[in-house]
């Protein structure tokens, strides 16, 4: 039917221009009034405002997302039986102390409901972290986070809208660089 | 939404299998079509399959030029297996470059090699919509349609499913085509894709927005819609006169059509 109907010069013509004028209504039609990411619903997705969580940090006391607002936020969700997380660790660390000063955060959120608390400190003094890690031992943040794979890693902007979601890993210190560059180059 | 399998120790991300999954059906039905045009099959299968490497090193090569400040100091992680870091743009380049260059050295002709990809695209397409249901991504608007799926904390357009259909459509459209003139149905194709992304950007939930509003991937569905839609017409009515100026001859060879 269309090699018929495009052979003959007059209805193609007719044709496509119907096409043309109705690509340019439905262009028109579902045009929309810009959409700012703050009026969205939190959810672990990108574009979508990060969950909020506040957990007790390894540190003592508290630590709390909303507290983050204006600064960038990476937020690294990990357990110490995870190879994957123990690779990645090193790396965020590593970042965490190029960028100190800078307006970068990295958080660790230990799921401490199904890992051992001893286990992690363990690796944390082994590795020698020293970016803020809290522990998630109700499972606030990986209900929050819809934790499915571990490492899951979500760069936040000033903002507080989420840029970048990596499942898995491990992932290299340069590409988070790369995802923090620009947001840090952001007006706070 | 299904991003994640949790097998015993391994975690498959199931968006990427669906287009790994994606990728060996649609080059089979590739195969398919070069076969009944008389293509090599082996040429096209390496065609395919270096373009598609090519194109994931030229992907990660663009990622690391675009990015290179935060990749001078530290070079080896530009090797690392991150999918994250990859370029789109430049993989897409990079792999129709490295597509041209090869057919171009196993004497394909591209108009042919091009008709026997579409069905193959159309086919990878579907499982595009079907893995962007799975991870949740090309997400659609709210709506209170009786088929909206709760997606991000709201009832939304399938969109991707939407997606998936357009391709099932598109491979139905182009898969069994025989058009007189080598290059039509990849044209076919293109304009079916086209006109696909026009209409469902208008569902999505994450459009890029320009100027009053306007979804700003429209404008170039709608010119990827009509451009090839325009030069289909012109290369049928091409075969036509040429078929009618030697009625005799296009009879012996109408087995061909």
């Amino acid at each position: 039917m269309i090699a018929r109907l495009a052979r003959r010069p007059s209805a193609w013509t007719a044709a496509t221009g119907a096409l043309a004028v109705a690509g340019l209504l439905w262009i028109a039609a579902s045009a929309r009034p810009a959409l700012t990411g703050l009026t969205l619903l939190p959810n672990p997705r990108q574009g979508f405002p990060a969950p909020e969580f506040t957990l007790p940090s390894r540190e003592g006391g508290e630590f709390s997302l909303a507290d983050q607002r204006g600064q960038v936020v990476i937020i690294n969700l990990w357990a110490s039986w995870c190879r994957p997380c123990r690779a990645e660790l090193p790396a965020l660390e590593r970042l965490h102390a190029e960028y100190t000063g800078r307006g970068l955060v990295v958080v660790g959120i230990n799921a401490a409901d199904q890992d051992d608390r001893a286990a992690a400190e363990a690796l944390l003094r082994e590795l020698g972290i020293t970016f803020p890690i809290v522990f998630d031992a109700s499972g606030q943040a990986s209900r929050a986070y819809q934790l499915r794979s571990l490492p899951s890693t979500y760069v936040v902007g000033r903002d507080g809208i989420i840029r970048s979601v990596i499942f898995g890993g491990p992932v290299a210190a340069a590409t988070l660089a790369s995802l923090v560059d620009d947001l840090l180059a952001e007006a706070p | 939404m299904l991003p994640v399998v949790q097998i015993g120790r391994f975690a498959l991300q199931l968006p990427g299998l669906l287009l790994i999954l994606g990728v060996w059906l649609g080059l089979s039905q590739a195969e398919t079509a070069a076969r009944r045009r008389g293509l090599p099959v082996d040429a096209l299968t390496a065609v395919v399959g270096l373009s598609l490497l090519f194109g994931l090193l030229a992907a990660r090569l663009g990622y690391v030029l675009v990015n290179l400040p935060a990749y001078i100091p530290r070079p080896f992680d530009a090797f690392t297996l991150t999918p994250s870091a990859l370029d789109g743009w430049s993989g897409i380049v990079g792999g129709a470059a490295a597509a041209l260059i090869l057919a171009t050295r196993r004497r394909l002709p591209l108009p042919l090699l091009l008709d026997a990809l579409a069905p193959g695209l159309a086919a990878f397409s579907v499982f595009l919509g079907l893995s962007h249901l799975a991870s949740g991504a090309a997400f659609g608007a709210e709506t209170e349609l009786p088929w909206a799926i709760r997606l991000w904390g709201t009832l939304r357009h399938p969109t991707q499913a939407y997606e998936a259909v357009a391709g099932l459509l598109a491979f139905t459209l182009v898969r069994r085509r025989a058009d007189p003139v080598p290059g039509q149905t990849f044209l076919l194709w293109l304009a079916a894709a086209g006109f696909s992304v026009l209409v469902i950007e208008g569902f999505r939930g994450d459009s890029l927005l320009g100027p009053w509003g306007i979804r700003v991937r429209q404008v170039p569905a709608l010119l990827l819609g009509l451009g090839p839609l325009w030069r289909f017409g012109k290369l049928a009515r091409g075969a036509s006169t040429a078929g009618a100026s030697s009625a005799p001859m296009s009879q012996e060879g109408s087995s061909h059509a």
